[in-house]
């Protein structure tokens, strides 16, 4: 009997980890993992590991792991100096990895062949792939890795004359797509995301009221629901304890500033890589400028971006994709899915066990 | 003879006099009207213009609402546009999706359908597997 082959595309996310499969399910959960503090909360929870959502609500009661930071699995970088903490992560993302897979295909047969291309930061090292390439031993049968704005473009069909902006809770990775696999200099990735956003804001707000009581989970929930950097719109206020008691307040300027603070950097990484393109085909590419990523999902980005633009490059139009929360998934997938089987069966025996076996 | 011109001269006189002071009343009532004309049309002025003003609010506001409905004509076409473009850009991933094989959720197990990829794809994902078998090497 033949085995029954299922792809899924996988975007390991600092904030989220999401996932897509060609059975037509498709899942996304935070990117925590907790193990109970002891055996109180172990006999509480049944069982050794909470993920995602679950874990961030009991995660007093659980020792919480974030295994990707920036984008990457945390101590890829340089995996000598912490070697300890850098297994730590790799055991963490894999069981995180292990559980999505889970979700989407439920528990694995043995005839059952799962393939799948995981998204990368545009310019994460070596390193950090070869992390991913470890996580998945085991559980995938078959991997790929491929820069995340790619898999977007891959998803989307605009692999010429586009420039893909996806925005991160790690990170922000810019790419011009011309038809091409894209180079380092094709790629540019700025740090200043999501997670820079809650931090400034959570500065800004604690600024302004001291006495309130108030956690960087709290701000982030209150962010992805309000996000916004337009001048007009309606005030927002936010209910935190204050002594104890709920009060309303206004943090509405707070909040444009922080989500504001993020657009500069996008805004002159779009310069440069704009200005160094062929100046025949510049054009094309401030044309077609393609916003993904939860950070998509600010309110007024599209027009700020469009306006910086317009200032320094003459003209310049963004929009955004349908789904930005399953862009890179999506992609990922149908990459997966046109990947002709002997390819997939050269990259298999080219791994180290089945050279090792030959 | 001279009493008769004497006569004559008086008569004259009293003549000019007449005209002089019909003149005189004439421009006093003039002058007088002009007067109060301005007065009443100023005071006028002061009671009506308000009035006016308070008239004009309504036309004035359904003069902007007018202009926002049919004068925003562009916005609604704009808006209309980008929603049939991003229909169309549904449908056609909706498309490539099941070119693909791959299937909505609940139905049954993915189906294996012929792939039909072009030269240039498959040089892009030649690509792919050999910078993945670089990194295997590395």
């Amino acid at each position: 009997m033949a085995a029954r082959v299922l792809n899924v595309g996988i975007d390991l996310g600092t904030s989220r980890t999401v996932i897509a499969c060609d059975n037509g399910e498709r899942s996304y959960i935070p990117s925590y993992v907790g193990f109970p503090k002891d055996a109180v909360s172990r006999k509480l929870f049944g069982k050794d590991m909470i993920f995602g959502e679950e874990a961030l609500k009991h995660r007093m009661a659980l020792n919480l792991y974030k295994p990707l930071e920036k984008g990457v699995i945390v101590h890829s970088d340089e995996p000598e100096k912490e070697a300890e903490q850098y297994k730590k992560s790799l055991y963490v993302a894999r069981e995180l990895l292990k559980h999505v897979i889970y979700l989407v295909a439920g528990a694995k047969s043995q005839d059952t062949i799962v393939r799948g291309v995981i998204g990368a930061p545009a310019l994460a090292t070596r390193q950090n792939k070869k992390a991913l390439l470890e996580i998945s031993k085991g559980i995938l049968d078959c991997v790929l890795i491929a820069s995340e704005p790619f898999t977007v473009a891959y998803g989307l069909n605009m692999l010429s004359n586009a420039l893909i902006i996806d925005i991160g809770a790690g990170t922000v990775d810019l790419c011009r797509m011309h038809g091409t696999i894209p180079s380092d200099e094709d790629q540019i990735t700025t740090f200043k995301a999501g997670d820079y956003i809650d931090k400034v804001f959570l500065d800004l707000v604690t600024k302004k009221y001291r006495e309130a009581n108030l956690t960087v989970n709290m701000i982030r929930k209150f962010k992805e629901e309000n996000a916004f950097v337009s001048e007009r719109g309606e005030r927002v206020c936010i209910i935190l304890p204050v002594d104890g008691k709920p009060t309303n307040l206004d943090v509405t300027d707070e909040l444009r500033a922080a989500c504001r603070s993020i657009v500069p950097e996008i805004v002159e990484a779009i310069r440069k890589i704009v200005a160094s393109f062929d100046p025949e085909f510049q054009d094309g590419l401030k044309e077609n400028v393609i916003l993904a990523g939860g950070g998509s999902q600010i309110a007024g980005l599209k027009k700020e971006i469009e306006a910086h633009m317009e200032k320094t490059l003459g003209y310049g139009k963004v929009r955004k994709v349908e789904e930005p929360l399953y862009a890179g998934a999506n992609g990922a997938l149908l990459l997966c899915k046109d990947m002709p089987d002997e390819y997939w069966d050269e990259l298999k025996n080219h791994s180290p066990a089945a050279k090792a076996a030959s | 003879m001279r009493c008769l011109s004497r006569g004559l001269g008086a008569i004259v006189e009293a003549g000019k006099y007449t005209c002089a002071t019909v003149e005189y009343t004439g421009l006093v009532s003039y002058g007088a009207l002009k007067f109060g004309g301005r007065v009443v049309a100023h005071s006028f002025r002061i009671v009506t213009a308000p009035v006016a003003r308070g008239m004009a609010i309504p036309f004035v506001g359904i003069k902007k609402v007018t202009l926002k409905v049919f004068g925003r004509k562009n916005y609604f076409d704009e808006k209309f546009e980008s929603v049939e473009e991003k229909l169309a850009r549904i449908a056609e991933r909706l498309a490539s999706i099941e070119n693909r094989g791959i299937v909505v959720r609940g139905t049954a197990v993915p189906t294996k359908v012929p792939r039909r990829i072009d030269l240039g794809r498959q040089a892009l994902l030649r690509q792919i597997v050999e910078a993945n078998k670089s990194l295997i090497d590395g």
